[in-house]
């Protein structure tokens, strides 16, 4: 491979000198504004925002298309190559799926009865949208990514994201026709949570690496490795109930592990808190207390 | 008819630095799979801009780098401003200094690209710390610099090839 030489043809852009430097101060002095008015959150910097990832969004996903082909591709032939072992696996594992099934089903039932019986109202996840991560666009800064869903498919800021795994992450800005997601491995993600089979909370902090800590854990918790943390409920973002991360380590503090595959994100799903909703008489006489 | 197709190639000169800005920033944002290296994306655009201010300075603008710079600021969600400014400071220093680098042979530009890499990074991360109103990771940064230093032989010698197909 030939190395280019730099030559020695190469003039200087014009107006350089006094011109140029003066160019550079202004410059500076508009970068450093514009830094200061996205620390205010200027309404004028988040819609900028907002309107180019929509407008790149388009562009994004043509791009993204044949990556995600190669990938497709890619997983085809590795299957293929599996396919007879990954069929004994599969074998043995709808057997013993079929004993699960029976329990569960016997369970949601229980479940459904005892519910009628104390007249709680179900918190399930309402899916607003299924969408593809067309972009990832954080660094070493931020961790977030780009899908291809915004308003226009019923996506607005603070809603949860989930992958086939578990939580994802939450809608920080909504466009019309993309959203940006706030991954909880970002340092600004914080996500109640309790230790599955514990009546144990804690919040799990995102620290802008593959690893998340668990904090503010309550008194007398015991989390030991291969736990698995469960959202809370608290917060009236994240649904109860679903599987975020898993402790990897405890000492010297409380390492966890996401259980999403947030290094591959192809398809996610966008859903809704429907918190429990109080019966009718509470909540018309609440309404009037409101200011 | 030649006054007009000459106006028409000299447009595309003209925008051929900022086309191929935009198509390097989506390109990088574009999602990989390649695991726990998602989020080491190197930066694609600083490689263009230390490029073709040594190789062709009259063809990159200090306003084109700073709306390129802007642009990447924009969609990244990054604290805005900061890549337009690493990127413009870039562009004017190296302005100020092309007479080190005529003539040199590409290892030599190759490796002066690595005070230039590993200032930005410093930039990069004390307006990233000033951002979140904490100092974050380094580390990240660094290996973001260190991932971008080793991109640079591959993209330089695309970038040559480009340019030169792009004025022929």
């Amino acid at each position: 491979m030939k190395r280019p030489i730099a030559t020695s043809s190469a003039s200087k852009p014009r107006g350089r000198g006094v011109g140029r430097r003066w160019l550079l101060v202004s410059l500076t002095v508009l970068a450093v504004a514009l830094f200061v008015a996205s620390q205010l959150n200027f309404p004028l910097v988040k819609r900028l925002r907002v309107t180019i990832a929509d407008g790149a969004g388009v562009v994004l996903e043509v791009l993204s298309r044949p990556v995600d082909g190669i990938q497709d591709l890619y997983g085809s032939v590795k299957r293929l190559t599996e396919m007879a072992d990954e069929n004994e696996a599969l074998r043995a594992e709808n057997e013993r799926l079929k004993q699960w099934q029976q329990a569960a089903m016997r369970l949601e039932e229980e479940n459904r009865r005892l519910a009628e019986l104390v007249n709680l109202q179900s918190s399930r996840p309402n899916p607003v949208a299924t969408a593809r991560v067309i972009a990832v666009t954080g660094g070493p800064f931020a961790r977030t990514v780009l899908i291809n869903a915004g308003s226009r498919a019923g996506v607005r800021r603070d809603l949860a994201v989930v992958d086939r795994e578990g939580v994802v992450g939450r809608v920080i800005e909504a466009g019309f026709l993309s959203s940006r997601v706030l991954l909880i491995s970002d340092i600004n993600s914080r996500i109640p949570v309790r230790i599955a089979g514990q009546d144990a909370n804690g919040i799990l902090v995102g620290d802008n690496a593959d690893e998340l800590r668990l904090e503010f854990l309550s008194r007398g918790a015991e989390p030991k490795a291969g736990d698995l943390l469960l959202t809370s409920g608290h917060g009236g973002i994240f649904p109860p109930d679903i599987p975020v991360a898993t402790v990897t380590a405890v000492a010297p503090s409380v390492i966890a592990e996401p259980v999403a595959g947030l290094d591959a994100l192809g398809l996610v799903q966008v859903i809704e808190f429907a918190a429990a909703q109080p019966p009718a008489e509470t909540a018309d006489s609440g309404a009037g207390d409101g200011p | 008819m030649t006054s007009r197709m000459e106006a028409l190639d000299q447009a595309v000169e003209a925008a051929t630095p900022a086309a191929l800005g935009l198509i390097l920033i989506f390109a990088a944002a574009v999602p990989m799979h390649v695991g726990q290296f998602e989020f080491f994306t190197p930066k694609v655009l600083l490689i263009m801009v230390y490029y073709w201010t040594i190789h062709f300075p009259e063809r990159l603008t200090l306003g084109t780098v700073f709306l390129l710079g802007l642009f990447e600021d924009l969609l990244l969600g990054a604290p805005l401003g900061m890549n337009a400014l690493v990127l413009a400071l870039v562009h004017f220093l190296l302005v100020g200094q092309l007479n080190v680098f005529i003539g040199r042979p590409f290892v030599l530009t190759w490796a002066g690209f690595l005070p230039v890499v590993l200032s930005a990074a410093v930039i990069f991360w004390l307006m990233s710390s000033m951002d979140h109103g904490a100092f974050l990771s380094p580390v990240q940064f660094l290996l973001q610099a260190m991932v971008t230093m080793a991109l640079y032989p591959l993209l330089g010698w695309v970038l040559g090839r480009l340019f030169r197909s792009a004025v022929r």
